[in-house]
């Protein structure tokens, strides 16, 4: 086995046990970047000489400081994140025109955590611009291909880090999501992603799209290293005044625990039509191998998540105009002023010339819709409606939870759709998320597991749970992973090379 | 609901993007479509809610007003990306 195949914690022990060193894993990843990224396209930025003098200053460690080496529980672990997070003096681009020769002056929260535990960044992955979206096809530079199939989609927006770690081109990643960009790529590349409880992770420094829904988390090769990398992830930051000071626990405690006296509910909606039969059998597979490990299986009523897709519009849109006005052309990004024969009318015209050529059609769709419904007269009957439905959502939740721990049900109503999908229809994104965009409105958290293949591409389950409650979900989630060996599939992409 | 061109158009100018004659069909459309998806929340009993904003229930946190070191950054660094700059200043075209 190749080190760039290993999991976090295989490669951490063999690490200690100076099997191979760091330099020589990043290389494996490196190596395995250059043999299958021309057609798989997962990333826009490779760090190859920064990564390589990372791992060797964690090599320094390994041999010669190894009373260090439990202060860093990431030590020359190589990490590829997604292009949304800013990092200090490296391109981050957000997948789109305007940000495309951006170099952010600071590292995003998240990046210094990784940074701190000694992880190794070896670059950026590509996404839907800006975030927008659930396939890679709306970056405005390349679509990411899925690695199982070259035909199909990796899913978005975090579709290139979830391509990264299914084709071990990297050990694990870092993604975000808003509604389902973390899931969703997960789910139909099979790997395991999470996302967290709103405010659990700090978003300073991660390039805003809907501040109210924005939540960073891990994609890993199993839950174990979920757990792990969670731990470094998760906690308040001062520089975040909405991530969250519920104190932590220990993520990796949740492993090893059996789900005995555990109740796990399931609701029947989630199942029907449009999600396909093999995804809806692979789920009542699931709840059986859930009912062998001991939990409670019960069913329980939810509401329509159509109403969570309209939930989810009106408010994500509103906060994306919002959000996407501070690309004015002025202060950083792509700008007209840069071009030596414009002539500015004045400086609304230097907006206007800006934002047109430098959004992406995605981008302006959504900004122009969230800017009608936040207009003048249209409040009330969008923007205020849709956040007392969300109070509604909430609530059908918390009920929910009243008589069950965890929430199961199919990550994504299909498995990955084919390279185009998302040019037929202008909400392709939302009906794609439509099963996980409830628990985003109401700021759960969620994992996606890989349970199954359906037209020889994976299928994926979510474990949604109360607010703060990743412990219980890791739990779950762990105890599926080892009943199961679906997490140890891996795509034949030697095929890709050349 | 349908919007109409000259709304289309107005939106636009509102977010400050300029549209050519063709996109401003196509968001015309594609805007419509969006808002059909929005209407089911008409179905919705939403009485006596309370509309909600911050999904932690978290309200009003404040720090004191000071500078501190590792978030400030220095007049240059503010600056390395600005199209044009005069004086340590972000400079812009006419306003008014």
């Amino acid at each position: 086995m190749s080190p760039n195949q290993l999991t976090i914690t295989q490669a951490l022990d063999k690490l200690r046990k100076n099997e191979f060193s760091s330099v020589e894993l990043t290389q494996a990843c490196l190596d395995r970047i250059e043999q299958t990224d021309t057609k798989l396209k997962a990333f826009i930025t490779v760090t190859k000489d920064e990564a390589l003098k990372v791992a060797k200053n964690a090599d320094e460690i390994y041999q010669k400081q190894p009373e260090k080496i439990n202060d860093y529980p990431l030590l020359g672990v190589p990490v590829s994140i997604k292009d949304l997070y800013s990092t200090k003096g490296i391109l981050t681009s957000a997948g789109s025109n305007i940000l495309k020769n951006y170099i952010p002056p600071y590292d995003a929260t998240v990046v210094k955590k990784l940074k701190n535990a000694g992880a190794v960044i070896i670059g950026k992955t590509n996404l839907d611009a800006f975030a927008h979206g659930s396939s890679t096809e709306a970056s405005d530079f390349f679509t990411t291909l899925n690695p199982w199939n070259l035909e199909y989609l990796p899913g978005g927006s975090s579709g290139g880090s979830a391509a990264s770690v299914i084709s071990d081109q990297t050990i694990f990643s870092i993604g975000t999501e808003t509604g389902g960009s973390i899931r969703q790529p997960a789910a139909w590349c099979g790997i395991v992603g999470l996302k967290p409880t709103y405010g659990r992770v700090s978003r300073y420094g991660v390039i805003a799209m809907a501040s109210s829904l924005d939540s960073p988390g891990p994609m890993c090769k199993t839950v174990e290293d979920t757990a792990i990398v969670l731990n470094v992830l998760a906690g308040h930051d001062p520089l975040d005044s909405t991530s969250s000071s519920v104190p932590l626990v220990d993520y990796t405690a949740a492993l090893n625990q059996n789900l005995k006296g555990l109740t796990i509910g399931y609701c029947e909606k989630y199942l029907n039509k449009p999600v396909q039969p093999a995804v809806a059998q692979a789920i009542r597979d699931a709840l059986k191998t859930f009912s062998g490990l001991g939990a409670n299986i019960k069913t329980i009523e939810l509401m329509d998540p159509k109403y969570a897709v309209a939930v989810y519009t009106v408010l994500q849109r509103a906060e994306v105009s919002s959000n996407l006005a501070r690309y004015d052309g002025i202060r950083y990004g792509h700008s007209v002023l840069r071009n030596k024969k414009y002539q500015p009318e004045d400086i609304i015209d230097v907006y206007n010339e800006t934002r047109a050529a430098g959004f992406g059609e995605e981008a302006k769709r959504r900004i122009m819709l969230g800017t009608y419904t936040l207009s003048a007269g249209y409040y009330d009957a969008y923007y205020l409606k849709a956040q007392k439905a969300r109070t509604k959502i909430c609530r059908d939740f918390e009920k929910a939870f009243d008589k069950v721990n965890l929430i199961v049900g199919p990550t994504s109503p299909s498995t990955a759709q084919k390279v185009g999908a998302r040019n037929k229809n202008p909400m392709f994104g939302e009906m794609e998320d439509i099963l996980v965009e409830p628990s985003t409105i109401a700021g759960l958290p969620g994992i996606n597991l890989p349970c199954g293949f359906g037209n020889n591409l994976p299928i994926g389950l979510q474990i949604i749970g109360p607010q703060f409650k990743e412990n219980k979900i890791i739990q779950a989630a762990y105890a599926y992973e080892q009943a199961t060996d679906w997490h140890k599939k891996r795509p034949k992409i030697a095929s890709v090379a050349g | 609901m349908e919007l109409t061109k000259s709304q289309t158009q107005h939106i636009a100018e509102l977010a400050r993007i300029k549209l050519t004659e063709k996109e401003t069909g196509k968001t015309q459309s594609d805007l419509s479509t969006a808002l059909k998806y929005i209407e089911v929340l008409d179905e919705l009993d939403l009485e006596d809610i309370e509309p909600t904003a911050q999904i932690t229930r978290l309200s009003n946190i404040y720090r004191e007003d000071e500078l501190k070191e590792p978030q400030t950054l220095s007049q240059s660094e503010t600056l390395s990306n600005a199209p044009h700059q005069s004086n340590g200043y972000f400079s812009v075209p006419r306003v008014l």
